[in-house]
């Protein structure tokens, strides 16, 4: 090599080297994120926790995070912004089919982060989860980071006792670890743009399997807008009309109360139910991502649908769950009644 | 055109093109970059791992399976792991004896030496030195420096996988700093509280069989040991939260460890509640240490140790997180007004399970370490030492000294105008006497005894007439330190306390009218091979004495001009 090409090379060295392995790969991420998650307290319910955690998405105070147990039955939500204050968050948006729910708390410039663009994630790519599991974080403190990569980009066929209901859009599914508090929390990439909201850690004892995932931040984009617009939400199915009936002409238990759970009864050999795939005991659990507690709320729900549709049922067989389209037909037309 | 300036023109526009590289780069050559790194990243990592490996040892505490890890961290054996690791050991039939399993397979008879209940540590200590093979050992990082997000490492042997010893590796990122898990019943039964106070939050697996071992940094420095994680109902199984015991609360105990005692974390005798985003003092007895310090209820706690506190939760956090007996500057606000109170933090309660006693012999070599060490430090002996400087007293007036020493004698002179001397005190063992005049407020006795145990203990010896023991831990100006204390016969005793590297930074003793006396050292400086305090405040009953500023010192000066008698009719 010539003199000349020697020199340049010694020139652009520093540039063709690699640089030494870094302490700490998500700094900027984290110090980028971190001000923007919240930590959230609700009612107790049950098993689910009473707490949970939220990403400011505007600075005037709109926080995102997903539905839960604890917000809907609580009386009150206080939320724990990072630098300790407390307020209390009003719900101001649902959306049932994604598990989200919007928040407002009376405050200004607070650290916010805006929703990013999940579309452009790799399979593959460095994820870090920002939220509150186990409450480790009180106050002012810091809430916990942990870091995984983006597994895959699926459709989750959800265990029946998501209380949110199924997800039906693509989630982010993440080998990142998760767990009770971090729900709702912020998923960034390395940039620190915020590509998912924390979901529910799904585990299955029996085939010993935990599934992790985030709601991807383009499905959410949409929701966070019109809340924040205040549009309407959609509104939820007005009875029908008098004089028609709707049903799905499953015939329930209900001798002993209408306030018994909606187990099958006898289903006759050829009948529509039989048709459609119902069985004896079968235990109803829920009509169009609605639940059904007991089969007085069975038959307000099905005063609801819209004869000539579908509905799709999830019903519980054994310990199988099992999800069929039963088509709604009208008895006032069909001259039947019970 | 010429060669050389064909060149000079390449060379002048490569300056131009050069940041180019970054932006004419295809997509391709950014893939292989980004590979490029990781591949380093992983090639540096795994030179970590086998360079630290060697210290990471395995504990049996019993003759049963079972047990933790630990982790060798200096040449004379000792190794840091959690109490609850070695608890067993300490009821069984050998007492206090454990084995410890070297990476290779090689067992070693290992001691234990402290123990730490309410902060889960205990020291255990191997035979190193002559006659065995010398014990690699991992160096203490700074655990304060890390951030949320850092890599750091876990090696240990989780689930016992290991039967050569050599241990697991797991990656994961600080997820979390300072966090305070307050009781664990799972660790340590119904017995006492295992306090886990400022403690690391990672997602680096960590699984029963980790406890005990060290997290590293990318450095190949311990910052934690590994002690803890949260469960969920499948019982206890990593789930991506661990915890560890910082390094920085590791080395405030480390002392008190390495002196064979079990160690007492603080408490401030009283409660503390959050009350309108203040913390502030609830109930109180009437000899709390609050109260000793001056503080009453309802003053509202700003800063602790010098940080700065926001909950009631970071005030328990970092209390506990030093030991008991430290004193502590405390700054509070009371009625608008800011003041500062200086509390010597008292034990919290524990109930031992199993008693535990230092070992003499242990003891002994540790002390006569510490006093090589100061030995060392303090260079080879000198025949005369002279500095000048100023010092300044109650009344704040500076006034120019000059203090001479030889072996067993110290002068210390004011001098007045033009430098000339005025008075002063002259100290020898055999008597003290005044040098012209003049008061610097110190009782001659009271200097002698001074003289002799400053003199003993920096030239790494037991002083003359008193015996000297390792007593554990303190703190002086910032620095943990050894406590060396000695007794005189007649019962005097005066505690020293010396630095890592051997530095005398402090003594403390009872002055003959019984107040509680202090001589801080600080400022070294290097003059010629010896290191030097260029700054000595003597403390008498908590009021500043006397501050004696070093400008100038030196080492084997002639003694000419120097008092050999006490002047005619001196006392």
């Amino acid at each position: 090599m010539s003199r000349a090409g020697r020199r340049l090379l010694l020139l652009w060295a520093p540039f063709l080297l690699a640089p030494p392995a870094r302490a700490n790969d998500f700094r900027a991420a984290i110090d980028g994120a971190m001000p923007a998650v919240v930590k959230l307290f609700g009612a107790k319910g049950g098993r689910v926790a009473g707490y949970a955690s939220g990403v400011v998405v505007r600075s005037d105070g709109w926080i995102l995070t997903l539905s839960s147990v604890m917000f809907t039955e609580a009386p009150r939500i206080t939320a724990v912004l990072a630098d300790g204050r407390e307020l209390t968050a009003e719900i101001k948006r649902r959306d049932p089919s994604l598990g989200a729910l919007l928040l407002k708390v009376k405050a200004r410039d607070l650290p916010a982060l805006p929703l990013g663009e999940s579309g452009r994630m790799r399979i593959g790519s460095w994820v870090v989860l920002l939220g509150n599991p186990f409450k480790l974080a009180n106050g002012a403190e810091s809430s916990s980071a942990t870091v995984g990569v983006l597994s895959a980009v699926s459709g989750l066929d959800a265990p029946r006792d998501a209380p949110e209901g199924e997800i039906r859009i693509p989630v982010l599914l993440l080998d990142a670890p998760n767990n009770p508090g971090a729900y709702g929390g912020a998923v960034v990439n390395l940039d620190g743009e915020l590509v998912g909201i924390e979901g529910r850690l799904f585990t299955s004892p029996r085939t010993n399997t935990e599934v992790s995932y985030a709601v991807p931040s383009d499905a959410l984009k949409a929701f966070v807008e019109d809340g924040i617009a205040g549009k309407p939400e959609p509104v939820a199915r007005a009875p029908a009309p008098p004089g028609v009936l709707p049903s799905l002409q499953i015939p329930l238990f209900d001798a002993v109360s209408e306030r018994a759970a909606a187990y099958v009864d006898e289903v006759p050999a050829g009948s529509a139910s039989d048709g459609a795939g119902i069985r004896e005991n079968d235990l109803v659990l829920e009509v169009d991502g609605q639940k059904v507690k007991d089969c007085a709320e069975f038959r307000e729900i099905e005063k609801r649908l819209v004869p000539g549709e579908k509905a799709r049922v999830t019903l519980k067989r054994g310990d199988q769950i099992v999800r069929l389209d039963i088509p709604i037909v009208d008895l006032a037309k069909k001259g039947e009644s019970r | 055109m010429s060669r050389p300036v064909w060149h000079r023109v390449v060379l002048v526009s490569s300056f131009f093109l050069l940041p180019c590289p970054f932006f004419l780069r295809a997509a391709e050559d950014d893939l292989e970059s980004a590979r490029a790194r990781v591949r380093a990243a992983e090639g540096a990592r795994v030179d970590l791992v086998r360079r630290v490996e060697p210290s990471v040892v395995v504990i049996f505490p019993t003759e049963q399976p079972g047990g933790g890890s630990g982790v060798l961290i200096s040449p004379d054996g000792y190794v840091l792991t959690n109490y609850h690791v070695i608890l067993e050991a300490l009821a069984g039939a050998s007492v206090r004896k454990v084995r410890v399993g070297l990476p290779g397979g090689t067992i070693r008879e290992g001691t234990v030496v402290g123990v730490d209940p309410v902060g889960d540590l205990a020291l255990v200590r191997v035979k190193a030195g002559a006659g065995v093979p010398p014990c690699p050992w991992a160096r203490l990082g700074d655990s304060e420096a890390l951030r949320v997000g850092d890599w750091t490492l876990a090696m240990g042997n989780p689930f016992l996988l290991a039967s050569d010893f050599r241990p697991t590796v797991t990656l994961g990122v600080v997820s979390g700093l300072h966090r305070y898990l307050p009781g664990s019943p799972v660790l340590d039964g119904n017995q006492q509280s295992l306090t886990y106070a400022d403690a690391i939050q990672m997602d680096t697996s960590v699984n029963p069989g980790n406890s005990g071992g060290p997290l590293f940094n990318l450095a190949g420095e311990v910052v934690g040991v590994n002690g803890r994680i949260s469960t969920r109902e499948r019982g206890r199984m990593n789930i991506g939260v661990g915890f560890a015991i910082p390094t920085s609360l590791v080395r405030r105990f480390l002392p008190d460890l390495r002196a064979g005692k079990i160690c007492r974390h603080g408490s401030l005798g009283a409660t503390v509640r959050d009350e309108e985003g203040a913390v502030v003092i609830g109930e109180t007895y009437v000899d709390s240490p609050v109260k000793k310090a001056g503080m009453r209820l309802g003053d509202a706690i700003l800063s602790f140790d010098g940080v700065s506190i926001r909950s009631q939760n970071e005030m328990l956090n970092l209390v506990v997180s030093r030991p008991a007996g430290w004193e502590v500057p405390v700054r509070y606000r009371r009625d608008g007004k800011e003041q500062v109170a200086l509390v010597v933090l008292e034990a919290v309660e524990v109930k031992e399970r199993y008693s535990f006693l230092a070992d003499p012999e242990h003891l002994k070599w540790e002390r006569d370490r510490i006093l090589a060490r100061a030995g060392a430090s303090a260079g080879p002996a000198w025949k005369s030492f002279e500095a000048s400087g100023t010092a300044s007293g109650r009344d704040g007036k500076a006034v120019p000294v000059r203090i001479r020493r030889v072996p067993g004698r110290v002068a210390v002179e004011t001098l007045g105008e033009n430098g000339a001397p005025g008075g002063g005190y002259g100290v020898s063992r055999m008597d003290a006497w005044p040098l012209r005049g003049g008061d610097l407020g110190a009782r001659a006795d009271d200097l002698i005894e001074d003289l002799l145990a400053l003199e003993a203990i920096e030239a790494g010896r037991e002083p003359k007439g008193g015996t000297a023991v390792f007593s554990g831990g303190g703190r002086s100006q910032g620095e943990v330190a050894d406590a060396i204390e000695i007794s005189f016969e007649g019962g005097r005793r005066r505690l020293a306390l010396l630095s890592g590297e051997g530095r005398l930074l402090e003594e403390r003793y009872e002055s003959h009218a019984g107040l509680p006396v202090r001589i801080r050292r600080g400022d070294f400086r290097k003059v010629g091979d010896r290191e030097v305090p260029f700054r000595i405040e003597t403390e008498a009953g908590g009021v500043l004495l006397r501050r004696i500023i070093v400008e100038k010192a030196a080492f084997d000066v002639p003694t000419e001009g120097w008092p050999t008698e006490p002047p005619k009719g001196a006392p």
